[in-house]
């Protein structure tokens, strides 16, 4: 009888860890913080993108518009002329060019994209079996999450970083390398925006 | 028991024949001389270029691919699927019959087309570019030197690039190909091969077999280490299921149905004719005579047949069981007419005419099939024609050995006979009948009526190639030309010329075209391009790109300038023949030329311009060729009626003559009128079958002629003939092939028509007329 209690114990103790995803790194104040953060259905801002590649002395600057719907994935559209919008969902990758044409990633990347989504939807079960995370708090009330890559995890982005203020997220970082990363700024972006059919037939799939 | 010396002979000819024909027979190699390809029913040097080109495509390396899915039970751990799959391919590997099997979810083959592209883009992919680049210089109307423009210009778009969404997925490409030259062809690249539908209880093997799918090589070893391939997956992953398909498999499927059915229906119809006989006979035992008589000629027929021919299909000896049926009238004729005391010589002499004309128009209407081009129509013409001959030859000969024999027919003294008055009226009236209904007679010619159907593999194979990403909506597409330049170009035409919206997949669009690659290549490009590449180093680096960015572009690029061109058949040939996986049966060379395969996302009407470019859509699409074959033959059975008439009309004068030639064509015709007004769609082989029809009916119009009331024998060996002739081929209306089928349907119609003609002497042909 003894025996069975330290085992009911032992498991009363191993729940959390069992139902919760990064039990150990992220506190409950972090659970609620992302909970905050995901709670909108929709969001839209602008965004800078600063593109880091060893070909180049300065990183590649471009700017647009993020489009978030929870049940739809991502949408970015840049101000570049001419370029597709990316649609970023539970199907993969998604180039939509002016011209209608629709292109889609090859299957090879298909891995990176399932976990590129399901950091955008902070889902983060999937991230957990690629990356450990290291979550910071600062006292100027930012605050990062840091998903590194585990050692046997097939994905190619060796680092992903969240960062925020109390309120936000203002930015994302994909790193491949450390002078091979993108890392983009986010604009106090608006949120639950109604999206008309027009726009989710356009910028989403 | 003393032989006379003639009797010696004879029996010394048959048992020399039977020995001669045995020992050829027994010589050949049954997988070499006997076939049953569909593709081998239509000439290996057919003329018709689209024909040419479909029979290649079974026979080359198209043929030899198998695709193979794995299904494990829902929640198998992945790493054990990948490792069942694994397990399959190294197995089909390990056995021979297999050159290649790729789990198509490692994308091998894929990444081994990006290296070809990649280690030959200068050779590729440079031409087009710089074509394309020199237009927009001439646009520009510019006094810039070309070099210095130029690597301005491809500065600026490796900029956008990198400042688009793509870009920074390309970053490591890129240093290599800063001109974006392999960049721009993913697009272009991907619909070469379809991606499959990805399922993660799924795997799917693209495996290619060492040998064709119609040699026995490609079949039963094939399906043997399949079998072995999906024992050793289960070891991993017990509950596998393995599918497959391929061109092997309906080859395989079809030969087992065939010869199932040809067992079967020569059984049947030996069965059918020995039933009727003894419905007409009493001594049962002397049926036995029959045999030897069918034996020789279907021996001899087959050893003429094959002797003849190198390769015969076996469609041949489905179709010439018939001549169980024919090699029998003969025997009916001559022992049945038999009359006490009379000398066989006699007998021989009173018969002649009958059975040489009988004999002599068959021969003569199959005859005439023998200079058709159809090697299946030609070969049943010469199996048939032989057949007849020797059959008749044996008949008279083994019958010499017992000159005495009665087969002691029942008495049937019921002898039907129409009113004179009534004939004509009558004939008229049949006459009429039967061409009201050619009338309606509608021509629908199927190269799938020869096939065995197999709707439970035709399903599956559907289902396999939806799990491979190929659909069947779309149209394939075929570019010919005796040289890669000539194919090249016309590839070209047909790419400027499709409807809107109708874009053509091919490797050949990653080929660069004749004209292009000989301006990069002239001595002045090269020139432009050794300026153009120091201009470039200075545009990038006052772009802000790293000094050492592009070093490895650099080198490559100075090697390819430094190098001679090789000259554009040997550059094509090379990296075609290096295409990996699947890609490799985009393109084919051999001493007839070279093809390219293109397919455009909905069916279309092939351009005009597109010269050289054909639409292929399966075996349906030569079904205009069958109609070319039934028309030929249509010509050919018209000349064999017209000996028919002739031949009656020599042997008993013009006025008998055309009577008696009148009967088959009734019987035919009406035949004909009578399935057309139920609706029946006519074929080739209902028109061979109206010729055997012919043949048949005239035999037993040559035989009324010596129908004796005060011999009866001689009316019961025309009923005899008729039965068991109409009963053959009433058995191959059971059979699977729709082919067999519709021939069995018309002739047996046809010869009962003429019995019942016959028997009412409806032509007024028997001697109390």
């Amino acid at each position: 009888m003894k025996v069975f209690r330290i085992f009911a114990l032992l498991f009363v103790l191993a729940l959390p860890a069992i139902a919760e995803p990064y039990a150990a790194e992220l506190t409950a104040p972090w659970r609620t913080r992302i909970a905050a953060l995901s709670k909108p259905k929709a969001l839209s801002g602008t965004f800078t993108e600063r593109r880091h590649t060893p070909l180049k002395k300065q990183p590649v600057v471009v700017t647009g518009t993020v489009r978030i719907d929870r049940g739809r994935g991502l949408s970015l559209s840049y101000d570049q002329r001419h370029a597709p919008i990316v649609i970023l969902d539970e199907r993969g990758l998604l180039l939509r060019h002016a011209d209608g044409r629709e292109q889609t990633a090859p299957p090879e990347a298909e891995n990176d994209l399932r976990l590129l989504h399901a950091l955008f939807a902070f889902d983060l079960a999937t991230l957990e079996k690629s990356y450990a995370l290291a979550a910071t708090d600062s006292p100027d009330g930012t605050w990062t999450l840091v998903f590194t890559r585990r050692p046997d995890s097939p994905a190619t982005y060796r680092e992903l970083i969240l960062a925020g203020d109390a309120t936000r997220l203002t930015a994302i970082t994909l790193a491949k390398t450390p002078n091979l990363k993108t890392a983009i700024a986010l604009a106090p972006p608006q949120l639950d925006p109604a999206f008309t059919a027009d726009e989710l037939a356009h910028y989403f799939r | 028991m003393i032989v006379p010396k003639s009797n010696r002979h004879a029996l010394l000819a048959l048992l020399g024949f039977v020995a001669l024909c045995g020992a050829w027979l027994l010589t050949i190699d049954p997988g070499e001389h006997f076939t049953t390809d569909v593709a081998e029913l239509l000439p290996a040097d057919e003329r018709d270029p689209e024909a040419r080109l479909a029979l290649s495509l079974v026979r080359e390396r198209q043929g030899r691919v198998v695709l193979v899915a794995l299904d494990a039970p829902a929640g198998t751990p992945t790493a054990a699927l990948s490792t069942a799959a694994r397990a399959h391919t190294d197995t089909l590997l390990a056995s021979h019959a297999f050159v290649a099997a790729h789990p198509l979810a490692d994308q091998s083959w894929q990444h081994a087309l990006g290296a070809l592209l990649h280690k030959r883009r200068f050779d590729l992919l440079l031409p087009g570019w710089l074509e394309q680049q020199r237009k927009a210089y001439v646009a520009e109307a510019t006094n810039e030197p070309f070099p210095t423009w130029l690597a301005a210009r491809a500065t600026a778009d490796l900029d956008a690039h990198l400042a688009s969404p793509t870009g920074a997925a390309t970053s490591d490409l890129v240093a290599s190909d800063p001109l974006l030259l392999l960049v721009t062809l993913s697009g272009q690249t991907a619909p070469l091969a379809p991606a499959p539908g990805t399922s993660p209880d799924r795997v799917l093997i693209w495996a290619e077999t060492r040998d064709g799918p119609l040699t026995e090589a490609g079949q039963q070893p094939v399906f043997d280490a399949l079998a072995a391939a999906a024992t050793a997956a289960r070891a991993h992953v017990p509950d596998l299921t393995a599918r497959f398909t391929g061109v092997a498999r309906f080859a395989a499927a079809a030969k087992a149905s065939t010869l199932g059915d040809i067992t079967r229906l020569n059984t049947l119809a030996l069965a059918c004719v020995l039933f009727i006989t003894v419905l007409f006979l009493r001594r049962l035992h002397a049926l036995l005579h029959l045999l030897p008589v069918v034996f020789i000629a279907t021996l001899g027929a087959a050893a003429v047949t094959t002797l003849i021919f190198p390769r015969v299909h076996v469609l041949v000896f489905v179709l010439g069981s018939l001549l169980s049926g024919v090699a029998v009238d003969y025997t009916f004729q001559l022992v049945l007419a038999r009359r006490e005391n009379e000398p066989y010589a006699v007998r021989l002499r009173r018969l002649a005419i009958p059975l040489l004309g009988g004999a002599g128009t068959t021969f003569a209407g199959f005859l005439a099939l023998t200079v058709s081009e159809l090697p299946l129509v030609r070969q049943l013409g010469v199996y048939v024609a032989a057949g007849i001959v020797v059959g008749l030859v044996a008949t008279l000969l083994y019958f010499s050995l017992f000159p005495r024999l009665d087969l002691a027919p029942r008495r049937l003294t019921l002898r039907p006979s129409l009113p004179s008055r009534l004939r004509t009226p009558l004939l008229l009236a049949l006459t009429a009948l039967a061409i009201f209904g050619l009338t309606r007679l509608r021509w629908h010619d199927d190269l799938r009526s020869l096939e065995y159907p197999s709707p439970a593999l035709r399903a599956e194979d559907a289902a396999l190639h939806a799990s491979f990403g190929q659909a069947d909506t779309g149209a394939t597409l075929i570019t010919r030309g005796s040289t890669y330049a000539e194919a090249r170009t016309r590839w070209q035409h047909l790419a400027d010329s499709v409807p809107a919206g109708g874009p053509v997949t091919s490797i050949a669009s990653l080929l660069p075209s004749p004209d292009v690659y000989a301006a990069a290549t002239a001595p002045a490009s090269r020139e432009q391009l050794a300026a153009f590449i120091s201009a470039f180093r200075a545009a990038t680096a006052a772009a802000g790109f790293e000094p050492d960015a592009f070093d490895h572009f650099h080198r490559d690029f100075t090697a390819y300038l430094s190098a001679p061109s090789p000259t554009y058949e040997t550059l094509l040939r090379d990296t075609l023949d290096a295409l990996p996986g699947p890609l490799a049966l985009l393109a084919h060379s051999d001493a007839d030329g070279v093809w390219f395969l293109s397919t455009v996302p909905r069916a279309i009407d092939v351009p005009a311009a597109a010269e050289g470019t054909l639409s292929l859509s399966g075996i349906e699409g030569l079904n205009h060729l069958f109609a070319r074959y039934r028309a030929a033959t249509s010509r050919l059975s018209l000349a064999g009626i017209l000996a028919l008439v002739v031949i009656s009309c020599f042997l008993h004068g013009p006025r008998l003559g055309l009577r008696t030639a009148a009967l088959p064509l009734l019987a035919t015709g009406l035949a004909f009128g009578v399935l057309a007004l139920r609706g029946e769609a006519f074929g080739l082989f209902h028109l061979l079958g109206a010729l055997l029809g012919v043949c048949l009916a005239d035999d037993y119009a040559h035989f009324a002629h010596v129908d004796d009331p005060a011999h009866p024998q001689g009316r019961t060996a025309i009923r005899l003939s008729g039965l068991t002739t109409a009963a053959s081929f009433a058995v191959l209306m059971t059979s699977a092939i729709p082919a067999v089928s519709a021939l069995g349907a018309t002739v047996a119609l046809i010869v009962v028509l003429a019995l019942v003609f016959v028997e009412t002497d409806l032509f007024s042909l028997h001697p109390h007329a």
